[in-house]
């Protein structure tokens, strides 16, 4: 397509080749953000297994049932005469029973006083009932660091991230337009090759995870779309609240009467809502325990159903007798929800979270290679190789502050929770001083050093971090790494597999990086081809 | 002249492209985003469905229509096209979404 720009004069420019234009600035704007949301969300698909290895001390939840009487026996204890508590069921995965209660109101309370901190109103429970003593965020720093980043206000967070998912998805759909032959690249991946490899690297980690992205970026752009999207609900609702409480509907306010009486038991009941519902229950509220007019929740788990919107029942807390049912939600709703889920998997049994995990590491493997894809391609192009333009020096080093940096300051934070003692203050916001602290010392030798030093010192620092853990595990925490193989703890010694994977990894990609003579050399034959050794590569052309 | 000419053309084309560019980028972000946001209205008003249903439905379709307006924006033949005929889409969405929010039967 020739295209006239009223001068006389004309300048080609083909729809392909305006997507290509598109997919790489849509790609490469805010790439950061995007590896960093990809680690996050990949390593949060073990939320509940990292939530219990960061706590190695919380006894093995074996039967969670009994672990959830525990939790009630807690609350009972600790907040009698709470308003509401809050119970998530525990699974065998996790490291016990996380409870939440809200305190009674307070008349006397001046207005807008602060409510005190979360960790006055919440604990996480071990199966035997007593708090666990490694205070950390564990795997639900990922979590919540995937959508909610951290050190700014949540709602700016979730605005950059989902701008981010938007440009990612304009960034697949136009990199699907401008493939030529997407069945061939498919299969293909030139090694040592330079830009070709780099290119057919980034194509292989995009192409083999197609559908998985496609479908990721989407839903996870759903997950935000009450907040990116809400002229929908604007256009067909006066009062939003009204469509929430269709999707979350109530069995309405309970008001406390001011008798007291014992609550019913929450096993037996449990065991009642899973035969109403139809499978395991996540998710439980007592509204005024201890008072004549409680009344017990009991939502059904998220893994039990694709969608997140999981359905309800209310019992009578004192006589157990059955209240109220969630209506079925319609189509719609059920659409939504399944979204979600789809999103964040955890409907899935181990086989399917192991395949979205690796899907996740393609993904990262995706974004990081089109990142460096951009300056290996105008490398060749430079008028001056040995003095590059400002904007090209400034994405090369972000590509290693933000590629090579991040990783390490998660190394450091796993690292501190190894390392920092248990009675240190506030030692969850510890450990994530810790990782930005790693991932700021990063980012300033990807700024001091040159290319190639950085990328090798800071994915081989990475690799020693991730080590370094792995032999605290053997050799200093106790129960370690040792007895979890000996009782066939499987999920914890996992992990640890898991990370020296990893760090075999990032050290042999080091070591190519250290070694690589740029060009002159003849290439060298290396067996199994894979995306890192790619990566490896074109790092150190730099 | 004629080299005089040549080299007025060329900062002509150079002028013209920032331009071009300039207008795509209004075009695909905010812009983009504000047709999606229409349109998402006036399906959420239109569509045969349950108030619930047609509300989420015209959202999810919305988040795609955001991300294809943001292509189109690059695909037309100039900036000037992506920006009057994406405020176009917008305007004819609005001007249903107003008569049809006028006609009542706002929850």
């Amino acid at each position: 397509m020739d295209v006239d720009l009223g001068w006389g004069s004309v300048v080609k420019k083909g729809f392909r080749q305006s997507q290509s234009t598109l997919h790489t600035w849509s790609g490469l704007l805010l790439g950061w953000v995007l590896f960093i949301i990809f680690v996050a969300g990949t390593a949060a698909y073990w939320r509940e297994p990292l939530n219990r290895w960061m706590r190695p001390e919380a006894p093995r939840v074996e039967r969670p049932v009994l672990a959830m009487k525990a939790a009630q026996r807690f609350l009972a204890r600790k907040a009698p005469d709470a308003k509401t508590w809050f119970i998530t069921v525990p699974t065998v995965e996790g490291p016990g029973t996380y409870v939440f209660w809200v305190p009674q109101p307070d008349p006397d309370a001046p207005k807008g006083r602060h409510r005190g901190r979360r960790r006055d109103t919440s604990a996480l429970v071990d199966a035997t009932g007593v708090p666990v003593a490694r205070e950390t965020r564990g795997g639900d720093f990922f979590y919540r660091f995937h959508f909610d980043l951290h050190y700014m206000p949540v709602i700016w967070a979730r605005w950059l991230v989902g701008v981010a998912a938007m440009m990612m998805l304009v960034a697949i759909l136009t990199g699907i337009v401008t493939h030529k032959k997407i069945f061939k690249d498919f299969f293909t991946l030139r090694r040592d090759k330079g830009q070709r490899s780099w290119l057919d690297g980034h194509n292989a980690s995009a192409v083999l995870g197609l559908p998985f992205h496609l479908m990721i970026t989407y839903t996870g752009l759903v997950t935000l779309a009450t907040m990116l999207m809400p002229w929908a609900t604007v256009a067909n609702y006066a009062d939003s609240t009204k469509l929430f409480t269709t999707l979350f509907p109530t069995a309405g306010e309970v008001v406390r009467v001011g008798h007291p009486a014992l609550l019913v038991d929450l096993e037996a009941l449990v065991r009642n809502g899973e035969r109403q519902l139809g499978g395991p229950i996540g998710f439980i509220e007592v509204a005024e325990p201890g008072d004549a007019a409680a009344r017990i929740t009991m939502t059904g788990a998220s893994r039990a159903s694709l969608s997140t919107y999981g359905t309800r029942v209310a019992y009578d807390g004192v006589t157990g007798r059955l209240l109220w049912r969630s209506p079925p939600p319609n189509g719609a709703v059920t659409t939504y929800g399944a979204m979600i889920g789809l999103h964040a998997g955890r409907f899935g049994d181990l086989t399917l979270r192991w395949l979205y995990f690796f899907c996740g590491l393609g993904g990262t493997v995706m974004v990081a290679s089109g990142l460096v894809l951009w300056t290996v391609k105008r490398r060749e192009k430079l008028p001056d190789p040995l003095h590059p333009p400002l904007g090209f020096r400034i994405v090369e080093r972000l590509n290693i502050a933000v590629v090579a940096g991040f990783p390490l300051g998660c190394a450091a934070f796993f690292l501190a929770n190894r390392l920092l003692p248990l009675a240190t203050p506030d030692r969850a916001e510890r450990e994530i001083t810790m990782l930005f602290a790693a991932w700021g010392s990063a980012a300033l030798a990807a700024l001091v050093l040159r290319p190639k030093q950085s990328w090798a010192a800071l994915l081989g620092a990475t690799a020693i971090g991730l080590m370094t853990v792995i032999a605290c595990d053997l050799l200093v925490l106790r129960p370690g790494l040792g007895q979890w193989i000996a009782v066939s703890d499987w999920p914890m010694a996992t992990v640890d597999a898991v990370l020296l994977v990893l760090a075999i990894g990032l050290a042999w990609t080091a070591r190519r990086v250290a070694r690589h003579r740029p060009r002159v050399l003849k290439p060298r034959a290396i067996r199994t081809p894979t995306n890192k050794a790619l990566l490896a590569e074109a790092v150190a052309a730099e | 002249m004629t080299v005089q000419t040549k080299a007025d053309k060329r900062l002509a084309v150079a002028w013209w492209r920032r331009v071009d560019a300039t207008l795509r980028i209004v075009a695909a972000m905010p812009l983009g985003y504000a047709v999606a946001s229409l349109w998402a209205m006036m399906l959420a008003r239109l569509l045969p469905l349950f108030t619930t249903a047609a509300t989420i439905t015209a959202t999810l379709i919305a988040l795609a229509l955001c991300a294809g307006a943001v292509m189109w924006a690059y695909a037309t033949i100039s900036g000037w096209r992506a920006v009057w005929t994406l405020s176009l889409a917008g305007f004819i969405a609005a001007g249903i979404t107003w008569m049809s929010i006028s006609g009542g039967g706002r929850l």
